[in-house]
């Protein structure tokens, strides 16, 4: 009990047992921001993410949201703490305060709208040159549900993901394509042992053990 | 018990409890029996152990590893100092800082000793990392650090009870001091006895202390008869010798306590071997070592049952001027005193420094340091006290009353010696307990008869732990800050004690899970303050189910400013509690809040639904970075809301445009440019964004104006003083928002209020040099200023628009467009008398100015300093304008018109007197302003004055002639009659001393008059009668008051005042007269009570009267009587004549004639031959003297007569003391009437004639 969140480890790797005698689990904190055009549909993404839901009209983020969900892989409990920046232009010069201290950044575009993508390579940019130097990024193509009136072949988004080294996936807020997927992809390429992450601003927390199990169950599908 | 030879106790204790040694067992049964109950020994069996011993009372810490490690030095523990209050604080669970447990190990062993190998109780103690037990009948026991026993010695039972214990500071010796005065030296790992000192002491007295110094093999002691020796063990040729030296005998004062100094090495004054001594009366600081010395002494009072008190610890000093040392400090007690005195090196001369005092309430028997920081005190109810030396508090106490202490007096009262004590000694001994209470480090052990107690100071962690062990958290919080808190500028310490809290907080959480609520307050603020805000956002957030108290105490803190982020969880759930609770707070937290840590999305949509705009433009500002859109978005929403945000926005508008941030702070000096001039751009954009199709031009600058027009050119004035509109650039954005405005402000649009405010605005800032002047616009703003009527207009717009116009004037922008007779003309019109005024003066047009004065209302005032100012410039005609102003004047102020006419016009009063004589009102307040100035009036005008009050003010008409005299009394008398003022006739008949008419007015009036007024007025005619006494006659007088009191004695409505009446009038008129009045007024003859009182005071009068003449007669009586006693007493005095010859014709004196006595000369004379001598001696006078005509005849002589011989002068009386001589003749001489007998005449006269013979003596002048 002594590893307390000031030595700014991400994933402390002693934890009690669980009651059920279970193995130990690991319990980190990332912090996530989602970055794209207006209206690629990133809140719509978080929204599925987060609570299940889509809503066909949804109304334009103000400034940034912030949303928290948590996920289980193998042993480990990821905590995200999510940024759900706004994409319109008035609201760009915000985003610095959001991807600085994050270790993940999902850039959405639309596959209908060029420019969306273009926008999103623009993010990806300012990402390298900006964000922490570790940062795990995704490129996530969404409104996949509208795959026959595409623009942006997912060959030319594969092609530059992999060429920048981004995770990426095409995904769909509307169906629930590839949502929980491409999070899950991000938090198991997110280092999570001990002294992976010293470097940087503080990364993660333990966590209490007292998690929700619930959720954590939910989710974990 | 007796055939029974008793097992070493040794031998008992390794054998098993409870052996088969059946005869032991059956012996012990009953006694066994009754200490299971009342000692509460644990069964037989097995040894309690030490942890099962502590458990009983609290598992906090074992006492063996604690006597195992060393004295703890300075941990982190802050002073315990500051929250004494925690004694009390404790809910039912007493204090945390005193820690009590029973040596249940020691307990037992002493308790069976006492039993089973009669052992007696125990004495005396010692402490080290052993512990000792003497005990009455001579047996020591040993324990090691486990309480199990080591050795028993008990083959001393001859020398009595063990007195004294002491360990040598490395616990490889234990020396024992006895009462019968043996000293025993005893090896402490096999307790063979080493050296037995039988002679070490004085003779036939026991051992009360032993104390080992900081030297090896160097011990002192003291016995009962106060001496203290030093015992030097030496080792010579292997045989163990001890030398001991008498260091201070108890003859001069019996030391009763004494204390070495013991220390480590690496202080300065090791090489030194200290002790303090303390006898009844003083107490000294000496040196043994090198060389004895005594370094001070000083006097020690106290009771006389109480002995002295002497503890040293090492404390460290923090001296006045910042500098550290760790310095012995020797606290002495005595009585409930206690003195802290610090010991160190000073120009290589040992000094002892005086540090505090402190005052308990009891008396005390013991002192004892428990760490560096306190003091223990047991006081004489057995109540153990913690002090903090620091705050002189105390912090808490303990009632020891249970441990039944051990008390030494037996030791001090010499009872094992044959009682060899004195008397001062063995009375201070009965409250000695030297050797039952010892301190080692923080601890401290008492002595009971059958058991050992220990009283242990937790540390500040340990409190915690204590504290929290019991679930007070709230408690263990505070403390935990406190300590926090005093390890300010100590970072490592600073560290320790937040790790300490992390450790509480783990342990809260662990502790509390069931309750996650439970003194959650003390937590979060516990977090906040050490700054761990991660774990306030994490651990205790996710484990909380209602989370709305969490949120209360987080937005305390935030409210308090003492915290400015919280985590964006958290933030997002503070939105959501407060959008419940109260929106308006909501508000409050965010501008407390940094916004980095907001979820902007929801709190701006939030802000939106529930109009909090001024958490809108803060976010939009500071986060957005965006300062137009609060203005585009709130702008039209100004007239549908109330005033609140309107006013924000202006404050928004003016502090952006000051390069201020909103609400609070400075915007960043690269961006507050570009702020300027977006929200200038804004607010004159000529269309909205969301353009509707009709809209009139500058939406946002005209929904201001329109919320409020004068706040808005307020705030365009303020901006107007920036740099940004200085200059020609400047000017020009001037002129182009002033032409907005007119633009905006049209009279179709707004009212005249409004545009005039504008207007006023605008010639302000063309006056202030601000705005180009230009022709057309200088000509709107003085038609708008010269506007004869403007409706509604108050007086605040009217004078707005004065000022400003004035203002225009004053800076001459006016010029080009009219002329000052235009002007003088438009401000006629306009009713702008200021304006006016500054014209004419301008113009140098002074007769007129007073009218401007006069016809404004607000500057009446100021219009007397104007003419006291300018009275002396004749130009300013101030004298003409009062003339012709004289009625409005007085109209206005008539004191101040008065006043300055008085003052400055004295000479021209009555010329404005007649300008007055056209209207009466004018007149008359001239005329009494005048009067209350006491201007001397002429009579006509005094008179005039009186007619005019006669007829307008009746009522002051009294007041003005009692305070006059300036009339004709006549003419007042006439003028008042024919007003019918009758009262104040009667004062002017009065005055005119006309009693009888005033009296006769009064008394018509009085029979007019009722109840109360009669009353009153009836008093008035009986002073006015008291007042006619002095003047008329008696019998006048008593006509009035017959007059008087015939009208009043009828009347009912005046019978309260009869009797004081009758009472007055008893003083001046004959009372047999009243008497019969009152008698005769058939009203009055029914009621004795009225006439009992004159009754009365006529027979108190004649009573009174008769005593005056008796006293007159017995003073006179006496007087006279005096006067005769003088008289005799002089005429019995006797007249020696010291010549025998008659100083006139030289004959013998004694030639049968009379003889005179000239006097105080003793010269004597012929009756006869005086004769002759008076006429020669007239004659002579006469001759010579003839200028000393004053003198009378008769008196001239007397007063001039001398001795013919020496001159002495001769008194009046001397002619009175005719001696006549007895002649044959029997001529009686009459010498004195009084004298009746015929023998005292003989004897008088044989005096007489001894008395001529006898010695010529002084006869002083009578």
């Amino acid at each position: 009990m002594a590893t307390t969140a000031r030595s700014g480890g991400n994933a402390s790797g002693s934890s009690a047992q669980r009651p059920n005698g279970t193995q130990q689990n690991k319990n980190c904190q990332f912090k996530l921001v989602l970055l794209g055009e207006s209206a690629v549909g990133k809140s719509s993404l978080v929204l599925r993410f987060v609570k299940g839901q889509f809503h066909e009209y949804q109304e334009s983020t103000i400034g940034a949201a912030f949303l928290t969900q948590t996920l289980c892989i193998e042993d480990t409990v990821v905590k995200f703490e999510i940024w759900d920046t706004a994409g319109q232009e008035r609201y760009h010069s915000l985003a610095p305060m959001y991807y600085r201290g994050a270790q993940a950044a999902i850039v959405v575009y639309d596959i209908q709208n060029q420019d969306s993508f273009q926008r999103a390579k623009t993010w990806v940019k300012e990402l390298h040159k900006q964000a922490s130097p570790n940062i795990v990024i995704a490129l996530a193509g969404n409104k996949a549900d509208l795959s026959n009136i595409r623009v942006v072949e997912y060959e030319e988004a594969k092609q530059y993901a992999e060429e920048n080294g981004l995770l990426f996936m095409e995904t769909s807020a509307k169906t629930g394509m590839n949502v929980n997927d491409i999070f899950l992809a991000i938090a198991k390429k997110l280092p999570k042992n001990d002294g992976a992450n010293n470097q940087g601003a503080p990364a993660g927390r333990r966590l209490n053990d007292n998690e929700n199990n619930r959720q954590t169950n939910n989710c974990c599908k | 018990m007796n055939e029974l030879k008793a097992p070493s106790l040794q031998s008992l204790l390794e054998s098993d409890r409870g052996s088969s040694d059946s005869l032991l067992a059956e012996s012990l049964l009953d006694v066994e029996d009754l200490d299971d109950v009342e000692y509460a020994i644990p069964p037989s069996g097995a040894l309690p152990t030490l942890e099962s011993a502590l458990s009983e009372f609290e598992a906090d810490s074992d006492i063996g590893s604690e006597l195992g490690v060393p004295i703890p030095g300075p941990t982190p523990t802050p002073s315990i100092a500051e929250e004494g209050g925690v004694r009390n604080g404790g809910a039912g669970g007493g204090g945390s800082i005193m820690r009590y447990a029973m040596m249940q190990g020691v307990s037992a062993q002493i308790a069976s000793a006492a039993d089973r190998v009669n052992a007696g109780m125990a004495t005396a103690c010692a402490v080290s990392s052993l512990i000792g037990i003497g005990t009455s009948h001579g047996h020591i026991l040993n324990f090691d650090i486990t309480q199990a026993l080591r050795w028993a010695h008990q083959d001393k039972h001859a020398q009595g009870a063990v007195s004294a214990l002491a360990y040598n500071p490395d616990c490889s010796r234990l020396l024992a001091g006895y009462a019968r005065g043996l000293i025993v030296m005893i090896d402490t790992q096999s307790g063979d006895v080493l050296r037995n000192v039988f002679d070490a002491i004085t003779p036939n007295t026991g051992v009360l202390l032993l104390k080992w110094t900081s030297r090896p093999a160097l011990a002192l002691c003291s016995d009962s008869g106060g001496s203290v020796w030093s015992l030097s063990f030496t080792r010579k040729l292997g045989i163990r010798g001890c030398s001991s030296r008498c260091l201070f005998s108890g003859a001069r004062g019996e030391v009763c306590a004494m204390e070495p100094l013991m220390m480590d090495n690496s202080h300065e004054l090791d090489q030194y071997c200290i002790i303090a001594l303390a006898t009844l009366s003083k107490y000294f600081i000496v040196t043994i070592r090198p060389r004895l010395k005594v370094i001070k002494y000083h006097l020690l009072q106290g009771p006389p049952d109480c002995l002295p008190l002497l503890a040293w610890q090492m404390v460290l000093i923090q001296a006045a001027d910042t500098t550290r040392s760790v310095d012995p400090v020797l606290v002495l007690g005595r009585g409930n005193q206690l003195f802290f005195h610090q010991l160190f090196m000073s120009n290589g001369r040992i000094t002892l420094l005086y540090l505090r005092h402190v005052q308990l309430q009891a008396n005390l028997l013991s002192v004892h340091w428990l760490g560096p920081k306190c003091v223990a005190c047991m006081d004489t109810s057995e109540i153990l006290h913690l002090i903090d030396v620091r705050s002189s508090k105390e912090l808490e106490c303990i009632d020891m009353a249970n441990a039944g202490l051990v008390y030494g007096s037996a030791q001090f009262k010499g009872l094992a010696t044959g009682g060899n004590v004195s008397p001062a000694l063995a009375l201070a001994g009965t409250h000695a307990c030297y050797n039952s209470l010892m301190s080692r480090g923080t601890q401290l052990y008492v002595l009971g008869a059958r058991s050992l107690h220990m009283i242990a100071v937790r540390t500040w962690t340990e409190r915690i732990s204590y504290l929290v062990k019991n679930q007070r958290w709230q408690e263990a919080c505070d403390l935990a800050l406190d300590g926090y808190r005093a390890t300010t500028e100590r970072p490592r310490r600073k560290a320790q004690a937040k790790e300490r809290i992390i450790m509480l907080f783990k342990e809260y959480l662990a502790a509390s899970a069931r309750a996650p609520d439970y003194c959650l307050g003390a937590i979060v603020k516990c977090l906040i303050t050490i700054g761990e805000l991660d774990l306030l956002w994490t651990q205790l957030w996710d484990r909380l189910q209602n989370k709305s108290l969490y949120l209360q105490h987080i937005t305390e803190h935030i409210e308090n400013d003492n915290i400015h982020r919280v985590s964006p969880t958290i933030s997002q759930a503070l939105v959501e509690h407060w959008l419940e609770i109260s929106p308006s707070k909501l508000e409050d937290i965010i501008l407390k809040l940094d916004w980095t840590c907001l979820d902007l999305n929801q709190v701006l949509k939030a802000a939106k639904r529930y109009k909090l705009y001024r958490a809108q433009i803060y976010l939009n500002t500071h986060a957005l970075g965006d300062y137009s859109s609060p203005l585009t978005e709130l702008i039209p929403l100004v007239a549908l809301e109330n005033s609140s945000l309107g006013n924000s926005l202006l404050v928004y508008i003016s502090s952006c445009l000051a390069g201020r941030g909103y609400p609070s702070g400075e915007i960043p000096a690269d961006m507050a440019q570009n702020v300027k001039h977006e929200v200038l751009r804004c607010l004159t954009s000529l269309h909205s964004n969301t353009s509707v199709p009709n809209e009139l031009p500058y939406p946002y600058l005209r929904a201001l104006l329109k919320f409020d027009t004068r706040e808005t050119l307020n705030v365009i004035s303020l901006a107007f003083q920036e740099k940004e509109f200085s200059g020609e650039l400047g000017f020009s954005h001037r002129k182009r928002i002033i032409n907005i405005l007119l633009e905006i402000m049209t009279p179709e649009n707004n009212t005249w209020a409004e545009i005039g405010c504008l207007l006023n605005f605008i010639a302000q800032q063309i006056s202030q040099q601000c705005l180009k002047p230009d022709t057309q616009l200088l000509e709107k703003v003085l038609n708008h200023l010269s506007k004869e009527k403007i409706t509604n207009e108050t007086a605040r717009q009217h004078s707005e628009r004065e000022s400003a116009w004035h203002e225009l004037l004053i800076n001459n922008c006016l010029d080009e467009i009219s002329s000052d007779e235009e002007q003088l003309r438009l401000a006629k019109r306009a009713h702008c008398y200021y304006v006016q005024e500054y014209l004419l003066e301008k113009l140098q047009r002074y007769d007129a100015i007073l009218e401007c004065y006069l016809n404004n209302n607000q500057r009446h005032d100021t219009m007397f300093c104007y003419m006291e100012r300018h009275v002396s410039q004749p130009e300013r005609k101030i004298y003409e304008q009062i003339k012709t102003n004289l009625k409005r004047l007085l109209q206005i102020n008539a004191k101040e018109t008065t006043r300055i006419i008085d003052f400055y016009f004295s000479e021209k009063i009555n010329k404005l007197l007649e300008v007055a004589q056209e209207d009466e009102e004018t007149l008359l307040t001239f005329l009494d302003y005048l009067h209350r100035r006491r201007v001397i009036l002429s009579t006509e005008q005094s008179e005039q004055l009186l007619a005019l009050l006669c007829k307008h003010k009746t009522e002051e008409v009294d007041a003005f002639i009692q305070q006059s005299d300036g009339y004709r009394i006549e003419e007042a008398l006439n003028l008042v009659l024919s007003h019918k003022l009758n009262r104040t006739a009667i004062y002017l008949y009065e005055k005119n001393s006309n009693y009888r008419s005033a009296f006769e007015l009064s008394i018509e009036l009085l029979a007019k008059l009722r109840n109360d007024e009669a009353a009153v007025f009836a008093q008035e005619i009986s002073n006015l009668c008291v007042r006619a006494t002095g003047v008329l006659a008696n019998k006048d007088c008593e006509q009035f008051w017959f007059t008087l009191l015939q009208e009043i004695l009828p009347r009912d409505d005046l019978k309260s005042s009869t009797k004081q009446m009758l009472h007055l009038a008893s003083q001046y008129v004959d009372l047999p007269k009243l008497v019969q009045l009152l008698m005769n007024t058939h009203n009055v003859s029914g009621n004795f009570g009225d006439i009992k009182d004159l009754l009365m005071s006529m027979l108190s009068q004649s009573r009174q009267e008769t005593n005056t003449m008796e006293k007159a007669l017995e003073v006179k009586g006496r007087e006279l009587a005096n006067a005769f006693a003088r008289k005799r007493a002089e005429v019995k005095r006797g007249l020696l004549a010291s010549t025998m010859r008659c100083m006139i014709c030289q004959q013998r004196l004694y030639n049968q004639s009379d003889i005179l006595v000239l006097g105080g000369c003793g010269h004597a004379i012929h009756d006869k031959c005086a004769e002759t001598y008076r006429e020669t001696l007239q004659t002579r006078r006469n001759n010579e003297d003839i200028l000393q005509m004053e003198y009378r005849e008769s008196d001239e002589f007397k007063i001039n007569l001398s001795c013919p011989n020496c001159n002495v002068e001769i008194t009046n009386n001397f002619y009175s003391n005719i001696i006549k001589l007895s002649e044959p003749s029997g001529a009686v001489i009459d010498l004195n009437e009084t004298i009746l007998n015929t023998e005292s005449k003989i004897q008088v006269l044989q005096m007489g004639v001894l008395r001529l013979k006898a010695p010529p003596r002084k006869f002083t002048n009578y």
